[in-house]
């Protein structure tokens, strides 16, 4: 019986392997109609043919990042309750128990502080402008303001880093970084994502290069930092003996030798490094072509102000983000520090209004007139926003306010986005009404005007499949034209 | 009978070659690329699937009704092995044609696997036929596995139905179904009735698969108008007086519940939601007409562009011939999307700019909706080849150095719609005559002739022609930056050079080195650096002819003769505050008002104590503290400086004490300033050895927040002569 068995067994132990033999036959019949998948194509070579999905909006992105976190209630969210109610406590009704950052919620009291500055109306939308921001208020026509944002994390690097990267903790690629790796550079002699900082005399807040890192990018979508110096990227320039044409012989020497020990070894990073050689070439030629601004007409000069022939300020920035965006970098993110008005507000924002407003202003000014406002998608805004009521002592006209994640006010303009206004807050400015719109939405929205669908842009890290908006987002549709 | 073993063996053999790759491709079914061969192949799924019904629907009747008459094991092996080989082929049939066509995609996976998973089991049942002994035996088995078979057939095969022939392939035919077909093709005009132009072709897209016949949600129908009119659960969509359920839930984010179209479903877009609000909240009149509606009302706009959505092709993935050619460093030329036939083109650094370029991209010209060459120096010459671009929607031809003149052989593109000029000398004439009798709907100019007043005539010239002009302000008065003084030392040791530089072209820089404010006038104009000697308040202007002059710029030097050669701190810093000990005071660094710096030493809880000693006696006249003062970050003045000499380092006798005033009411409470404190000494005498004691406020005022506990004293430098 047993002898029995085992020949049945053994019997079909044979048929099996043959007949498996058979199946890795199938499989392989398999590969051949679905060619490209044991290729080991990276994730990125599959996106270059698919990317942007649909037709874009927007091509290029200038992200004017108010670091620190702008008073909306002193800008832009306009609530005559708390100025009848100034000095009085924030009723528990409307705080609901909401968690405040460790500066304030030992206060015995959170009395309300009405904004010090008036506000008025413009535009065919009515929307208000606080008397600090006049030219802001100017191009009321071509904003989308976006009264109902907010935020999950309540301090500033976690924020920062949430707006940037779509998480709070780093490590995740930045937003600029995401789109160069879709979209990848118009300019082959620019990178696709450039960083300019700046500073404002108010109290400021660190910004880090982890923000515009690439995550588990390629490095190549790393954020190009442009500084303030003679040099504005670093180490680009030749030592002065070097003359143009023995570079362009000595590349070409390299190059011959990388050539000839690719054909011997065929690694592809040799021919990777090859091009790098031959792009820092050309941005030797294009970086003081473009970020040269003494060229620009003083009809140009006047309108961002002339401190955009300063190096490092927010004008100059401004001015420069214009100059790279119109070569085609995708993605230029300012930063201008110092908005973090803890205390004397009042004072503080009327410093960074007098550094940004105009130039801000300026620079939608300047895109529209040369035509390219509506494919260039300009963000102004900070990482949350602020209380309403005062931090430390309350003064008739002085007052400070503490972060506030719960609601805040950022604008939009050109690159497909629709003028007007966007949600609504409760009479005190502290919670939303009408139509929130989370950091999440705000990444699905900017990635659907440069023609991406957000669910379908993914990069595969550590076994799971990333996105800029992790696992959630909608599209405000109600924001694009 | 052999020759039948033969083709039932190469049967089974076959099977495990097909069903492995089935299931191969139904998992990477996304990457699959077909060719035209086994795109016809499934062409035969149609065909081939009812074999596999049948059988499978016999093979399932023959083992739940198991036949007191079995039949040889042998002809139910075979039956078996071709119900299994059929089934594989029609599933790998059926996955091939998936590919070709579009179908909802829901229904669609679902026939798919459904598929899948009858071919696999009509395999396995091959071998637990032959294997299993309790299948032989059990009647029950066989009834189950005969139950499950036959479920599994016509649940899936129904979705294959419903798939090409609707969702209501055998529901109960119904003579009220609105077939979308005949409505959506009706050509409509400005005639029809806005319900029927607009709001019911809407409906029909995006909120009838669930409000319609073949699923009620919420008892509420839309497709037709008595349906409309009844309402549902919530009550009738009219209802104006309370809230109209469904005017309520599309106006709400889609992150709510209750929000309609719910998530996943094809959102309704703005102009939709406008006009179904428009429309209810008018009463919802079904026979009016568009045409009753006052041409301003923007439901006439709405509905008159509406226009019903077409069905597009999700699954074309065709990308259109490859255009990299086209592309260099200087040029990129690129499909709008992969997928569309239209062609971008953007022109980079204008001093690479090269003619054959934009010449080779004639044999695209076609598909080239958007040309970009701002800033290219471009030529009449150019003009003539860009004009031959026909489909040409976007020009941007801005400070090309062309002249407006150069830019009337435009006029022959009938497709462009957006025209950028700016940087472009033209009069206002000039510019009407380019626009008159163009397509041109968009223009966008900036010269320094065109001021925004004239504006409205050239608007005029055309009908709907937007217009941006943007600021002129050559002739705007502003004020000009501030001169800098290019130099970070504010020490003297034996001289000391000042540069002032200035980034505007053509400003001119006059400074005055005795305190006085400079003037326009009088004062000297800064030509090279400054050489300084002595203590020196040095202030600058900037003046420029057509703008206001700037701020004064004022900056103070300090002569500094003699450095102690050993220097120690008797009482240590705060921790927070100690920069690089005791050096920092004599290393001629100023710390600047940012006391974080780590150039500045700063003391809370004690008086600064300090030593200074030299190798051989040294006389001290004057000595010179610089500190910094800060109201809100807790940081007063020094209240007062004690100094004392000695020649052998332990008895000190005093030769100087001095104290400044305090903070007063009048001072700024947000006072920020680097202030100096000097000690001079009455009666100078050479010490080996001199101490300095600084005290700080004990006490803060009442006024202060921290009032009550020890303010701060920050020193960053001390200068001896």
């Amino acid at each position: 019986m047993k002898e029995f068995l085992e020949h049945g067994l053994n019997q079909n132990r044979r048929k099996f392997l043959s007949k498996m033999s058979l199946g890795i036959g199938g499989l392989a019949l398999g590969s051949l109609v679905a060619p490209g998948l044991f290729e080991g194509k990276t994730e990125e070579e599959l996106f270059a043919n698919v990317l942007p999905h649909f037709a874009p909006k927007a091509k290029r992105v200038i992200y004017l990042f108010q670091n620190g976190a702008p008073s909306q209630l002193d800008l832009f969210d306009y609530k005559p309750k708390l100025q009848s109610m100034h000095g009085e406590d924030l009723p528990a009704s409307i705080r609901m128990g909401q968690r405040l950052t460790g500066m304030t919620a030992n206060q015995a009291k959170f009395p309300l502080a009405g904004t010090k500055f008036n506000f008025s109306q413009h535009g065919q939308h009515g929307a208000w402008f606080s008397e600090t921001i006049p030219h802001i208020a100017s191009i009321a026509d071509d904003l989308c303001i976006v009264k109902s944002m907010y935020t999950e994390a309540i301090n500033h690097d976690p924020a920062l880093t949430f707006f940037q990267t779509g998480a709070q903790v780093g490590n995740r690629p930045s937003m600029g970084s995401w789109i160069s790796y879709g979209l990848g550079s118009e300019n082959k002699n620019l990178p696709a994502f450039c960083v300019l900082l700046s500073k404002g005399k108010g109290n400021g807040q660190g910004v880090y290069s982890k923000l515009w890192n690439n995550g588990f990018l390629d490095s190549i979508h790393q954020g190009v930092q442009f500084t303030s110096g003679e040099e504005p990227v670093k180490y680009l320039t030749d030592p002065s003996f070097i003359q143009r044409d023995d570079k362009r012989a000595m590349l070409d020497e390299i190059a011959s030798l990388n050539e000839a020990s690719y054909k011997e070894i065929g690694d592809p990073e040799i021919v990777a490094k090859i091009q790098q050689y031959e792009l820092s070439y050309r941005m030797q030629m294009a970086v003081p072509e473009i970020t040269s601004l003494q060229n620009e007409p003083e009809s140009i000069v006047k309108m961002y102000g002339p401190d955009c022939l300063v190096p490092g300020t927010y004008a100059a920035n401004c001015l420069l983000a214009r100059k790279l965006s119109e070569n085609g970098v995708r993605f230029v993110q300012l930063y201008h520090q110092g908005w973090d008005a803890h205390d004397n507000l009042p004072s503080q924002l009327e410093g960074q209004c007098k550094d940004v407003d105009q130039a801000s202003a300026a620079l939608v000014k300047d895109l529209k007139q040369r035509g390219l406002l509506d494919e260039t998608l300009v963000i102004w805004g900070g990482e949350f926003g602020r209380t309403n009521y005062c931090q430390g002592a309350l003064a008739k006209d002085n007052y400070g306010r503490d972060h506030h994640p719960r609601c805040f006010t950022i604008w939009m303009a050109g690159g497909g986005v629709k003028p007007g206004v966007h949600g609504e807050t409760d009479e005190f400015g502290y919670n939303i009404n009408t139509l929130p719109v989370h950091v999440h939405d705000f990444h699905a929205t900017v990635m659907h005007l440069m023609g991406i669908n957000h669910e379908d842009f993914t990069f595969k890290h550590l076994g799971r499949r990333y996105r800029l908006t992790d696992v959630a987002g909608n599209v405000i549709n109600e924001i694009i034209s | 009978m052999i020759k039948s073993n033969k083709l039932f063996a190469f049967i089974g053999n076959a099977l495990w070659i097909l069903n492995p790759f089935l299931i191969f491709i139904v998992l990477f079914k996304e990457k699959l690329q077909l060719n035209i061969g086994m795109a016809w192949l499934g062409k035969f799924h149609p065909l081939f699937l009812h074999f596999p019904i049948v059988l499978s629907i016999c093979i399932g009747l023959y083992l739940i009704f198991s036949p007191s008459e079995k039949l040889s094991r042998t002809i139910e092996q075979q039956v078996l092995l071709s119900n299994a080989f059929i089934a594989v082929i029609v599933a790998i049939t059926g996955l091939f044609l998936s590919r070709e066509n579009t179908y909802a995609t829901d229904l669609l996976t679902q026939h798919q696997w459904g598929g899948v998973a009858i071919a696999l089991f009509s395999w396995a049942l091959v071998f637990i036929n032959n294997y299993s002994k309790k299948f032989q035996e059990s009647k029950i088995l066989r009834v189950e596995i005969g139950l499950f078979l036959l479920i599994l057939v016509i649940v899936f095969t129904h979705k294959g139905a419903q798939l090409t022939h609707g969702e209501d392939v055998l529901s109960f035919p119904e003579n009220q179904i609105v077939s979308t077909d005949t409505v959506t093709k009706k050509v409509l005009d400005s005639t029809a009735s806005i319900y029927e132009k607009a709001v019911q072709p809407i409906l029909l897209d995006k909120c009838v698969s669930c409000h319609g016949p073949k699923k009620v949600k919420g008892n509420l129908l839309l497709d037709i108008k008595d349906h409309i009119v009844k309402g549902g659960k919530h009550g009738s969509v009219f209802d104006l007086a309370g809230t109209s359920s469904i005017i309520e839930r599309i106006h709400l984010p889609i992150a709510e519940e209750k929000h309609m179209p719910p998530d996943g479903k094809p959102q309704l877009t703005p102009s939709e939601i406008k006009i179904l609000n428009d429309w209810i909240s008018a009463g919802g009149d079904f026979n009016k007409k568009i045409l009753e509606l006052a041409k301003t009302d923007s439901l006439y706009l709405l509905a008159n562009a509406y226009q019903p959505p077409v069905e597009k092709n999700k699954n074309s993935t065709s990308v259109g011939p490859d255009i990299s050619e086209y592309s260099t460093n200087y040029c990129n030329v690129h499909y709008v999307y992969p997928g569309s036939t239209l062609i971008e083109v953007n022109f980079f650094q204008g001093s690479f700019y090269n003619r054959e370029q934009l010449k080779k991209l004639e044999k695209i010209k076609d598909q080239v909706v958007s040309l970009n060459m701002q800033s290219m120096p471009l030529k009449q010459e150019d003009i003539a080849i860009i004009t031959g671009f026909k489909q040409l929607e976007k020009l941007n031809l801005n400070y090309t150095g062309l002249t407006i003149e150069a830019l009337k052989p435009i006029k022959s593109l009938t497709k462009l719609k957006v025209l950028s000029i700016a940087g472009i000398e033209a009069n206002t004439n000039a510019i009407i005559n380019l626009v008159k009798g163009s397509t041109i709907q968009e223009l966008n100019i900036w010269n320094a002739s065109i001021k925004a007043d004239q504006i409205q005539s050239i608007q005029a010239s055309k009908k709907d022609l937007i217009v941006t002009v943007g600021d002129n302000l050559e002739n705007e008065i502003i004020k000009i930056i501030n001169p800098s003084i290019e130099q970070d030392s504010s020490i003297i040791p034996a001289h000391l050079d000042i540069p002032i530089k200035h980034v505007v072209k053509g400003t001119v820089i006059r400074y005055t080195l005795d305190g006085t404010d400079p003037d326009s006038l009088t004062s000297p104009i800064y030509k090279k650096p400054i050489r300084l000697y002595n203590n020196t308040e040095l202030k600058t202007k900037a003046f420029k002819t057509g703008w206001i002059s700037s701020d004064i710029v004022q900056r103070n030097f300090y002569k500094s003769t003699i450095h102690p050669d050993s220097v120690l701190l008797i009482q240590l810093p705060d921790p927070k505050y100690r920069a690089t000990g005791a050096k920092t005071l004599f290393d001629y660094e100023l710390g600047e008002k940012n006391f974080g710096n780590a150039k500045w030493l700063g003391y809370k809880d004690a008086n600064m104590e300090l030593l200074i000693g030299f190798n051989k006696p040294t006389i001290i006249k004057e000595i010179y503290f610089n500190a910094l003062v800060n109201l809100g970050s807790y940081i007063f003045p020094i209240v007062s400086i004690d100094v004392m000499g000695s020649m052998d380092g332990k008895n000190f006798t005093l030769i100087s004490k001095n104290n400044y005033p305090s903070v007063t009411d009048a001072t700024p409470k947000t006072l920020n300033e680097t202030k100096g404190f000097s000690c001079s000494i009455a009666k100078p005498s050479p010490f080996k050895y001199y101490k300095f004691v600084a005290t700080n406020v004990k006490k803060l005022p009442n006024w202060h927040p921290g009032k009550g506990t020890p303010g701060w004293i920050f020193i960053d430098e001390i200068f001896l002569n």
